[in-house]
């Protein structure tokens, strides 16, 4: 049973060896994602809210919020007790879906986003289809969101509808070849094999591989960010275009999702970079002295580079304008799509002829 | 079908007065008071000082208040500017669609009372958003400096502080029977 | 205003002579008004003529109708084009009158929207502020008022509705310091 959790989901394998308890498997399941979820993931998407609120606000040379808690940390949750408590609105000729589907597109997030390890303990889910399996979800999630865009009946939430399903047809494909250097640097496609393949030191990151993986490396950031919809590529939703778009009619509680959704989607695009990059919770030395706490170090390592790249994304978002549908389109044609194949086929051809090593070792390192 | 709507959800008039629920009354009042999304009515010059409001030297959101576009995702309608004839069922319409609880500032002097374009001399603008919806707070001035502005919004703060969150203290009046969903 | 080298320059006196030597002594009422705004009046029947004269004339060339004023002096209609030059670079102010009408009837006067483009606009805002009906124009919908609008508010003898759209609409009567008359 407890190889079966350990194949299944490390995290609650490791939880459980703290107990001598034995409690059927599905209990054990339950509990990790409890724990995983409120300790690691909401707190982090707590922070990064934060994190987007006051370093937009310094770029725009404001302030931000300031008054609610010291330095405005109790902001995320005022807003939060505030939208728990409003009026559950839901407009008559709404189709059905209108009360679920965003908390599906939640819900799958959720599945991508613990399918991130932090470390070989710490993985709350690993599937052997990892990347696979994390394509599916991140496509499921936009279908999704069209649903509820195309549930609300009205016509800015039908707008955005369709740019979501353009969005999808255009963008589907660079992600995709965006995933595969990893793949091709580390030959296998479950993410803590592709984890497990890099070090702590940056030249061996799969990013500093082979030129191929650099080039591939940005496609993937750029193509990441772009299925998240992250401004500037937020035609989607265009706040001021199509008032909110397919969060118009949403109100109360449900459009506080809108922000978990956006958080929990910049969460997994700089945490995918990470480990299939950046190589993840990986740290230079060694981490016996630590024991079981070793995770904590490589959890520490993991969330510094996941807010150094939020930072970016925060940047980028905020400084940016706005590009038009036409100009996201061409871009994924003419720039990502064209790389990201140039990418696969120069990081195959550097695995053929190198044998698999990486630059730093061809040079000696 | 009738559906009895709340507004403060399932809390109203539904619990006693003890003290743990003075504190939770204290807790979503608090919570709403610190987060007042606004929604944009930028009707005219007035429009132009609101944007300054959230711009970089006055800065709204210290305070938590993020403008929004769509009415459903605001709590408080700030009416920038003239109303005319044209506008009014527009604006009657979007504060319709608000969900509670919801909140209205009347900003600068036109929709105030009308303002230059009152009593006499204009037969398109309505003498006031009172006509219309009703009005928590009125910020005179023509437009009103941003400061101004931020004061309403701490008033509102204030009057948003001393409503129970979970009691309907009065009977509904006739303002209150207009902030009731039909 | 600069000139164009080359250009001749009018005033106002000066129009009125080219445009009685082409219509006629009387096709040019005299040339007056508050020297800041000078006015030729011209003759209500030939005025469609006279404006057709003046937007292809060569040495008047006023090709762009820069604004297209109507006036409620009490008694009559007056519709005052203001046209610019924009090859000569010189501007003029011609004033028609028109009948008032019975009152409940719509006053009439022939569109200039065949020689201008501005006009399009121009006469559906005075078509629904005065009720002066356009002849030939292509449509004359609503610009500003909203619909269900009953009244034209810019004549003299306008009477505030009680209330619109429910919203009530009582007026104060105009006091004795700003009346014109």
């Amino acid at each position: 049973m407890t190889a079966d959790l350990e194949r299944i989901s490390p995290f609650a394998a490791w939880l459980f060896s703290f107990f001598g308890v034995r409690v059927p498997a599905w209990i054990m399941v339950l509990t990790a994602v409890s724990i995983y979820g409120f300790f690691v993931i909401l707190p982090q998407l707590a922070a990064l809210g934060y994190l987007d609120r006051k370093l937009g606000a310094d770029i725009q040379m404001r302030i931000g919020p300031n008054r609610v808690g010291p330095a405005g940390l109790f902001q995320g949750i005022a807003d939060a007790l505030k939208l728990l408590f409003k009026q559950d609105a839901r407009p008559g000729s709404a189709g059905m879906a209108f009360r679920f589907a965003p908390i599906l597109v939640l819900c799958v997030l959720f599945l991508a986003v613990g399918s991130i390890p932090v470390s070989k303990d710490w993985a709350l889910s690993s599937v052997d289809s990892g990347l696979a399996h994390l394509l599916a979800a991140l496509l499921l999630s936009r279908f999704f969101l069209f649903w509820s865009a195309y549930s609300a009946n009205n016509p800015w939430s039908a707008l955005s509808a369709f740019r979501i399903l353009a969005h999808v047809s255009f963008y589907l494909l660079p992600l995709a070849v965006a995933f595969l250097p990893p793949v091709l640097v580390s030959g296998s496609i479950d993410m803590g094999g592709i984890l497990s393949s890099q070090g702590g030191w940056p030249w061996r990151w799969t990013l500093f591989h082979d030129p191929g993986a650099l080039i591939g490396g940005l496609v993937f950031f750029g193509a990441m960010h772009i299925w998240q919809c992250r401004a500037p590529f937020d035609f989607t939703s265009a706040e001021s275009e199509i008032s909110g778009g397919a969060w118009s009619e949403y109100s109360g509680a449900r459009k506080g999702l809108v922000s978990v959704i956006e958080f929990a989607g910049l969460y997994l695009s700089c945490g995918l970079f990470a480990v299939l990059y950046l190589g993840g919770g990986n740290v230079p030395f060694g981490l016996d002295s630590f024991g079981r706490a070793a995770s904590l170090v490589h959890f520490t390592a993991l969330t510094i580079k996941i807010f150094a790249l939020a930072a970016v994304s925060i940047w980028a978002r905020w400084s940016l304008p706005r590009l038009c549908a036409g100009q996201v389109v061409s871009f994924s044609w003419k720039v990502l799509l064209p790389f990201g194949i140039v990418s696969v086929l120069s990081t195959a051809l550097w695995m053929a002829l190198a044998a698999g090593k990486s630059f730093a070792e061809a040079l000696g390192a | 079908m009738t559906r009895k709507r709340y507004e403060m959800g399932i809390l109203e008039n539904a619990l006693p007065e003890y003290a743990v629920f003075s504190r939770l009354d204290r807790l979503i009042s608090w919570a709403r008071e610190n987060s007042i999304a606004y929604l944009t009515m930028d009707l005219a010059c007035c429009g132009v000082e609101m944007l300054q409001v959230s711009g970089g030297r006055f800065d709204i959101e210290r305070f938590g208040s993020v403008p929004q576009v769509s009415p459903r995702h605001a709590d408080l309608m700030i009416v920038a500017g003239t109303i005319t004839y044209k506008m009014a069922p527009l604006l009657r319409r979007l504060y319709g669609e608000m969900p509670l609880p919801k909140y209205v500032l009347s900003m600068g002097s036109c929709s105030n009372c009308g303002g230059l374009f009152s009593w006499e001399y204009s037969y398109s603008s309505v003498s006031g958003a009172d006509k219309i919806i009703p009005v928590d707070v009125f910020v005179p001035g023509c437009p009103p400096r941003p400061e101004a502005v931020l004061h309403g919004l701490l008033a509102l703060r204030k009057r948003i502080a001393s409503r129970h969150a979970a009691v309907r203290e009065e009977a509904p009046g006739e303002w209150g029977k207009e902030r009731a969903v039909k | 205003m600069g000139q164009r080298k080359g250009s001749q320059v009018m005033d106002h006196a000066k129009l009125a002579e080219v445009l009685r030597d082409e219509f006629g002594k009387d096709a040019v009422a005299a040339v007056g008004g508050d020297p800041r705004f000078p006015c030729a009046e011209l003759a209500a029947g030939l005025a469609k003529k006279i404006l057709r004269f003046c937007a292809f004339e060569v040495s008047l060339k006023l090709d762009f109708l820069e604004d297209l004023i109507a006036v409620d002096t009490g008694e009559r209609f007056e519709l005052i084009y203001r046209l610019l030059s924009t090859q000569h670079r010189h501007r003029f102010n011609l004033r028609v009158a028109l009948d008032r009408g019975a009152p409940g009837a719509a006053a009439t006067a022939s569109s200039v929207t065949d020689l201008w483009r501005a006009a399009l606009c121009l006469e559906r805002e005075i078509a629904e502020l005065f009720g002066i009906v356009f002849e030939g124009h292509p449509s004359l919908d609503k610009l500003l008022l909203p619909e269900g609008w009953r009244g034209f508010p810019m004549r003299r003898d306008y009477e505030y509705p009680e209330d619109f759209g429910g919203i009530e609409h009582r007026r104060a009567p105009l006091r004795k310091e700003h009346a014109r008359n």
